[in-house]
């Protein structure tokens, strides 16, 4: 069996096979191989740097780089031979082929300055060689060079400049012009003997053509400090070149511009380049005036003072200066020089800072440039004359007080000009006021043109309060003038020209310059008669629009045995006193006091105190003048001009009717009651002054009057206001002919209701508890009201009319059934007793309600002429009637 | 167990099958394919295992060179690149002060691949050719390969943990290199090419004299 087993047995053969895991180094082969190609093809080169040291330069860690990307590492560090060091370096492979031999290399530390900080990366990342590619075969020996050469940016203009002294100026310091900065200090070194420094300085592309073969350059550096007795005289240009210094240039404008590098001489301040603009300056007094003042235009240093010297033959200082020559074109004759000083006075402290510095000479050009010939001579002023362009005025004044010369002429806010000068006029009756107007102002004047006196302080107390208007805190110290035209000027307007002849009146405010026209003129005398005498004494004012135009001369007797006030109005003022001029006392308070108020009129504190007159124009038809000529002086304006119209109405009973009572049409007031008499068929007659606008609609034939005062009733209450106002008269206008005599009634009348609304007849058997004013109901609400009641004309039954509101006059129609609303209905039966009432006041007050069927079709609007029933009794069917009536 | 199992010789030679999951020895039969006792598959020997251990051990040499050669860490400081090779990376361990690291990192990165690479190669070389060396000795030597095989993956762990933390941008980075991707396929060869080498294949070389 066993045998057998093995006989049977397959022939087992060792199989060679080989297993896919080959596959894996077969990969691993190829990965290699590729890697070593690359490694082969991409070897590093070795190069060879020699430096002079090497501070910072560590091995492994020191990247060379070029334009900031790495390139190669440091790899050793061996000392040379001969001197320095030597350092091998691995450049990248990507970067060999920029190893050639004008490859420069340099180390690159942190530098940090002033004015910039480079290569501050390096604080961190450590020193680093830079490579600059250059030209040539290729090469592994390289010298690195001491410092990094100039980087100047592309295109940019390369210039030399020779100096005596490096004097702050350093890599990097700017080049300006005209304050901007133009350019940039790019290498400075010691010439090559050593006498000079040269400065190679680099001028951006754009500015390149500032440089002009013969521009000059002059260093600016940093704070200029000129200490003398005199005080310490800062100059300070940007802060930049404060701390960097800086380099400035002139850029002349014949000069050609330059195209290659050139030469330049640097000097070293404008002084030194002996081509600022010289020029002399005479000066009565220097005191104060250091040398190396500054010449200012417009808060910029334009020059300076170089030399001060006596003069024997001129009896005066004579100053150099020395202009910059970017403003020596306007050095020409008609320029201003002039001494600027600390003034400190109340309205303003100017130049304070001289006091520390020391003043200065301000300039300022020739108003029109251009034909000018250019001067070097001039003489220094005490201060600025206005150019010769500006308009000069003389104001005529009789009070110069709080005017001074260079105070501000100022029109509409705007100072267009100052005053000159101050002094007494020829004739000695004025005081003349020079003022000149500045040029460009000039157009506002005309010779209609006025000028006033700017008051400092404005005060006006009322009971109103107190309104208190300053002027500029100058204006009130130092004063001012202000202009005023009648008419607008444009600004397009031609300047005019004003005779020297022509002489201006200085008005004493703006009120007066807008309504004098004729200051010269003498006072007019104007007469008022009055019946008694005005609580005025004399020399109260006389007010135009509170603005006071003359004042009470006298007080006499009329030969009328009316007083005569005499008053006399400026002569400026004469033209506001007309033909229809009317005048009337505004003398101290009116009070008026009463239940409804107290209100309490004043004019101003002086005319309360002083009494005064007001004057104003009225309309033609005023009633202005007595007959010989005098002029009214009515009690207040109302009565001036708008006398009332006196009418009177006669009462049964004047109930409270008193002396200034109201008299109202529809709540307004047109009037009160001037008098209360009893005539003789002891009758009340009121006295009522109506109100002139009223009076024509008011007193006509047909106006009813009657007494409105508090009525108490279980009904409500009416007119309670009256408890506390008084009682008043009610009018309703009438359309008649004009009348002034009526007679009042104690009652409202009850034609003012059926004025408006339906009204309607209803016939009843009896007036039952309606009365009048009754209310009509409609589902209990209110849609008119009872306006009468009389028996009818046989007295077969009692006619009712009710006055229905005209928004509910379409709810009444033909078929309107009408029933009384008035008090309650008490049902006594076996069941008990019910009592229905409608509403409280029409249990009190009666009333009537109405219904229309919804079982018939939409009956026609009823109107005046229809005659209804009152019903007896009211049925409850009414009441579930639910007509649907559309509004009209 | 009716067969008398002697020591000394190869269970192949005494006709006795071992299940590798259940550790039961049994008796060859003609079908050899499953253990009679838990069922699994039975294979006499691995299949090409010699084979197999020399193709990985082949991949895992050539990987180690450019695993040495080339930088396995890039570190980032202040925007430039600092390349480390491991065994740079050893050395500055060394420079500032950290002797016992850098030895641990030297074994473990440089000593242990080597030593695994170099000994199961003179173990296949054994038996490929019937060096009849020590059985012992090798099957020791293969097992302390095979437990220390697993510690060279410390490396790899060490720069992926770093990878992760100095993550600060241009300040502080670390990226692998290419020596890391090498030495992680030197690590994966080796432990696998150790993995499969059949150890019964030392005795098999053992030719009697």
């Amino acid at each position: 069996m066993n045998n057998q087993l093995i006989k049977k047995q397959a022939k087992i053969q060792k199989k060679h096979s080989i297993s896919p895991i080959w596959f894996l180094p077969f990969i691993a082969a190829l990965l290699g191989a590729w890697i070593v190609f690359q490694h082969i093809t991409h070897a590093n080169v070795e190069i060879q740097i020699h430096f002079d040291n090497a501070d910072s330069i560590i091995v492994d860690k020191t990247k060379i780089r070029y334009k900031g990307v790495i390139v190669g590492t440091v790899k050793k560090i061996q000392l040379d031979s001969a001197e320095g060091i030597n350092i091998i370096a691995e450049i990248e492979s990507h970067a060999t082929f920029m190893l050639r031999q004008k490859t420069t290399f340099w180390l690159v530390s942190p530098k940090a300055s002033l004015t910039s900080i480079s290569g501050l990366d390096t604080l961190f990342s450590g020193s680093y060689i830079n490579l600059q590619p250059g030209g040539g075969d290729r090469a592994t020996l390289f010298n690195a060079l001491a410092e990094q050469p100039i980087s100047i940016p592309d295109n940019a203009l390369l210039i030399n400049l020779r100096s005596a002294t490096a004097d702050s100026i350093s890599v990097g310091t700017p080049l300006f012009f005209k304050k901007i900065q133009v350019g940039e200090v790019a290498q400075v070194r010691l010439g090559n003997k050593g006498r000079y420094v040269n400065i190679k300085v680099f001028i951006e592309k754009k500015y390149s053509h500032l440089i002009k073969d013969n521009s000059k350059f002059w260093n600016i550096s940093g704070l200029n400090a000129n200490i003398s007795l005199q005080g310490i005289d800062f100059k300070l240009d940007s802060l930049s070149s404060l701390i960097a210094g800086g380099i400035t240039f002139s850029s002349p404008q014949d000069g050609k511009a330059i195209s290659a590098a050139a030469e330049f001489e640097l000097f070293e301040s404008l002084d030194k380049t002996e081509m600022g603009l010289e020029i002399e300056l005479g000066l009565t007094n220097i005191t104060n005036l250091p040398k190396g003042a500054g010449i200012i235009f417009k808060g910029l240093g334009i020059g300076r003072i170089t030399d001060i010297q006596y003069s024997i033959a001129k009896k005066q200082f004579v100053a150099s200066a020395v202009i910059n020559p970017q403003f020596s074109e306007l050095v020409t004759e008609g320029a201003q020089f002039w001494l600027e000083k600390t003034s400190i006075t109340f309205s303003k402290i100017s130049n304070l800072s001289n006091i520390i510095s020391g003043d200065y000479i301000a300039f300022s050009p020739a108003p029109v440039l251009g034909k000018k010939k250019k001067s070097t001579r001039f003489s220094v002023q005490e201060m600025q004359i206005p150019a010769a362009q500006s308009l000069s005025l003389i104001l005529l004044t009789e009070d110069a007080t709080g005017l001074s010369a260079g105070a501000p002429l100022s029109y509409q806010g705007i100072k267009i000009g100052k005053i000159g000068q101050v002094n007494f006029s020829q004739s000695g009756r004025f005081v003349d006021v020079m003022v000149n107007i500045d040029h460009q102002y000039q157009y506002v004047i005309n010779k209609n043109s006025r000028f006033y006196t700017l008051n400092g302080v404005n005060f006006s107390a009322s009971l109103k309060g107190i309104n208190l208007q300053t002027s500029p805190l100058e204006n009130i110290v130092s004063g001012g003038i202000g202009l005023y035209n009648p008419h607008p000027i444009k600004k397009s307007a031609l300047t005019k020209h004003i005779d020297d002849s022509h002489s201006f009146r200085l008005y004493p405010s703006k009120a007066l310059a807008k309504l004098g026209e004729d200051v010269f003129s003498k006072t007019l005398s104007v007469a008022l008669l009055s019946k008694q005498l005005p609580s005025l004494s004399e020399g109260a004012p006389v007010y135009y629009h509170k603005l006071p135009i003359g004042e009470v001369a006298a007080f006499t007797i009329d030969d009328s045995s009316l007083i005569r006030t005499t008053l006399n109005i400026k002569g400026q003022y004469k033209h506001l006193i007309s033909n229809n001029s009317i005048f009337w006392n505004i003398s101290g308070f009116h009070i008026n006091a009463s239940l409804s108020g107290i209100k309490i009129d004043s004019e101003s504190l002086l005319s309360v105190a002083n009494g005064g007159i007001a004057v104003d124009f009225a309309d033609n038809n005023v009633n202005n003048r007595y007959k010989n000529g005098s002029y009214k002086l009515f009690d207040s304006y109302q009565q001036a001009v708008q006398p009332t119209q006196t009418i009177k109405i006669s009462f049964d009973q004047a109930y409270d009717l008193q002396v200034g009572g109201k008299l109202r049409l529809q709540g307004l007031v047109i009037g009160e009651i001037s008098a209360l008499s009893l005539t003789r068929d002891n009758k009340v007659q009121a006295v009522a002054q109506l109100q002139p606008q009223f009076a024509e609609q008011v007193a006509r034939e047909g106006s009813r009057f009657w007494i409105v005062r508090s009525e108490l009733s279980l009904n409500g209450a009416k007119n309670l206001s009256t408890l506390v106002t008084g009682v008043y008269l009610d009018v309703l206008p009438g359309n008649g002919e004009p009348k002034n005599k009526f007679t009042g009634a104690s009652h409202k009348p009850i034609i003012a209701i059926k004025d408006i609304g339906l009204s309607l007849i209803l016939l009843a058997d009896n007036a039952g508890s309606t009365e009048i004013n009754s209310p009509v109901y409609h589902r209990q609400i209110k849609i008119g009201e009872v306006a009468g009641k009389q028996l009818a004309s046989d007295a077969s039954g009692v006619e009712i009319s009710i006055n229905i509101y005209p928004e509910y006059a379409h709810l009444i129609r033909k078929n309107s059934i009408f029933w009384p609303a008035s008090g309650f209905n008490l049902d006594i039966g076996i069941t008990g007793a019910s009592l229905t009432s409608t509403s409280l006041t029409s249990l009190i007050k009666g009333g009537i309600s109405m219904s229309t069927p919804d079982d018939q079709p939409l009956q026609p609007r009823a109107d005046s002429s229809n005659r209804f029933t009152v019903k007896k009794e009211m049925r409850e069917r009414w009441l579930e009637w639910k007509l649907a009536i559309p509004q009209p | 167990m009716n067969k008398n199992v002697v020591v000394g010789k190869t269970g192949l030679s005494q006709g006795l099958q071992l299940c590798k999951v259940c550790s039961h020895y049994s008796e060859q039969i003609t079908d050899p394919t499953h253990c009679p006792t838990c069922l699994n598959k039975i294979s006499l020997r691995k299949k090409n295992s010699l084979q197999k251990t020399w193709a990985l051990l082949i991949t895992a040499i050539i990987f180690i060179i450019p695993a040495n050669l080339y930088p396995i860490t890039y570190l980032l400081k202040n925007s430039t690149l600092y390349p480390d090779t491991i065994f740079s990376g050893i050395l500055s361990l060394v420079d500032s002060g950290m002797p016992g690291i850098a030895l641990i990192v030297f074994v473990a990165s440089i000593v242990v691949p080597l030593l695994k690479i170099i000994a199961l190669a003179v173990i296949a070389f054994s038996v490929q050719n019937e060096w009849n060396l020590d059985p012992k000795k090798q099957l020791i030597a293969f097992y302390l390969i095979d437990w220390i095989g697993k510690w060279s993956v410390l490396d790899l762990f060490v720069i992926s943990i770093m990878v992760a933390v100095f993550d600060k941008g241009h300040l502080l980075s670390i990226y692998p290199g290419l020596a890391a991707t090498s030495f992680t396929l030197v690590v994966i060869a080796t432990l696998s090419a150790a993995n499969s080498f059949d150890t019964r294949l030392i005795w098999d070389a053992q030719t009697d004299e």
